[in-house]
């Protein structure tokens, strides 16, 4: 495995959403959504909890499917895709959970190697997020949560994503650690030049990092746009996100 | 590493966590019932009969049909089960098993079949450690306290054990091996995401896993016997 940095580059991977619905029970996280994820940008999808961020993720790489609507990725309904079709759309995008969701059974070298099953990469990719060589033979309790979240991006950079999905990246993060987190984020778009699709709350990430920002509310998009389009938004949800975020 | 060699790596490192580490306490346990039950049936034959020549013979029927399947099953469950149930729930929160599914392996082949394998390998092996070390007990207490040697007390031990009495322990001991892990993850998999669903799951393993125990004990000894 040789990461070949400048494969990610110029790749384009078209996933849109169109009219997608979602419920569990009474509860619609997902209520008529419709945007395409921006080639080559970082896009921030900003909610409160529990109004289906982390929901419309799991969507985007067939671990979720929709009741209503349709996800389409490059023109092919994730609905209509086998088995097959599902994994290698998954292992294009690559996800970064908010837990670092790394395998306690494995050591750093195997979990970063685990999708692709070759470890000639592991030494670069390391060296790529910062990390020191010596934790390869650690298992992942032995390393601190951040030393965790680079090894979870590591891994997932290890399968050649063309885009890349944080799930809350920054939550529960101290501000210096969110900093290097952001930092990191930076750097991959910058580097990789990867579309990149951040699910936060973090209103301070999303004005440093976004290219485009998503606003939901109970399932809906509220606002959409450059961070300038949504600062000057009238509506009361971004409003009121601008206040907390103290913005 | 193919996944072959990685699944036989998994399979050995739970057999030592799971079977190895569960020894001591099943051993420790079963010596003391070893004890028990010989002291008890001598009361007994003591009362009944008014003789003690027929303790090894009772007493090492019971052992084997059921106290020495019976308590390192019911031990393993209480201590591997509720970890076993706890580890899985774990893996859910921290979505390590969401993870998987994105590099498109399955927990199935990866943590659940090593751990279904390895607590049948630790129960059988548990199960045979716990027979000998009853039955020594046992004897050891009739030979101080009931007037046997060891040579009397084994020799009427041969006459009352046959092999179908080790070949029904070994198949209690496979069935309850195969049983509890299956409901330890079935529980851990299916937790609330929280610290207190964890303990829920855990506890819940701890009971399903003991009352389909019991039942399969009854059914599996009544299908035999008759």
């Amino acid at each position: 495995m040789r990461l070949e940095l400048k494969r990610l580059q110029g790749i384009k991977l078209n996933i849109r959403f169109e009219s997608v619905y979602k419920s569990f029970g009474p509860k619609k996280p997902l209520n008529g959504i419709t945007f395409e994820i921006p080639h080559g940008k970082n896009l921030f999808i900003l909610g409160k909890s529990g109004t289906g961020k982390s929901v419309l993720l799991k969507h985007a790489v067939g671990l979720m499917m929709p009741d209503e609507g349709r996800i389409s990725v490059d023109g092919k309904s994730t609905s209509d895709m086998n088995r097959e079709e599902i994994i290698q759309l998954r292992k294009k995008c690559g996800i970064i959970f908010q837990n670092p969701a790394l395998f306690d059974f494995l050591n750093i070298e195997e979990n970063i190697a685990f999708g692709v099953e070759d470890h000639s990469g592991v030494d670069e990719l390391l060296r790529l997020m910062d990390l020191p060589l010596d934790i390869k033979r650690k298992k992942p309790r032995e390393i601190s949560f951040g030393m965790q979240k680079r090894v979870a991006i590591a891994r997932t950079l290890a399968t050649k994503p063309d885009v890349l999905l944080f799930d809350e990246p920054t939550t529960g993060l101290d501000p210096t650690s969110r900093d290097a987190v952001n930092d990191w984020i930076d750097h991959l778009h910058e580097k990789l030049g990867v579309t990149q699709v951040v699910v936060s709350h973090d209103m301070v990430s999303a004005k440093r990092l976004a290219h485009e920002v998503i606003i939901l509310d109970q399932g809906k998009i509220v606002a959409q746009g450059a961070w300038d389009v949504i600062q000057s938004s009238p509506h009361p949800i971004v409003k009121d996100f601008m206040r907390a975020g103290f913005l | 590493m193919n996944l072959l060699m990685k699944t036989k790596i998994e399979v050995l490192n739970y057999i030592e966590d799971v079977g190895v580490g569960s020894a001591p306490i099943i051993i420790l346990a079963t010596l003391f019932s070893g004890m028990i039950v010989s002291n008890e049936i001598a009361w007994h034959m003591q009362k009944a009969l008014g003789d003690y020549s027929l303790i090894p013979g009772f007493t090492a029927q019971f052992i084997f049909r059921e106290l020495g399947i019976a308590v390192p099953a019911l031990l393993l469950i209480s201590k591997a089960g509720a970890s076993i149930s706890a580890t899985v729930s774990n893996m859910k929160i921290s979505e390590q098993f969401e993870a998987m599914k994105i590099f498109g392996l399955s927990a199935r082949t990866y943590v659940f079949f090593p751990i279904w394998i390895a607590t049948q390998i630790s129960l059988i092996l548990l199960t045979l450690m716990s027979l000998i070390s009853t039955l020594m007990c046992a004897a050891l207490v009739a030979v101080l306290f009931y007037g046997f040697t060891w040579g009397e007390y084994f020799n009427a031990v041969r006459e009352f054990l046959h092999f179908s009495d080790l070949a029904l322990a070994m198949v209690k001991a496979w069935v309850f091996g195969a049983l509890f892990p299956l409901i330890a993850i079935y529980s851990g998999y299916n937790c609330d995401s929280s610290a207190e669903g964890v303990g829920r799951a855990a506890t819940s393993s701890v009971v399903q896993g003991t009352i389909v125990t019991i039942v399969l004990d009854f059914i599996i000894t009544f299908v035999f016997t008759a």
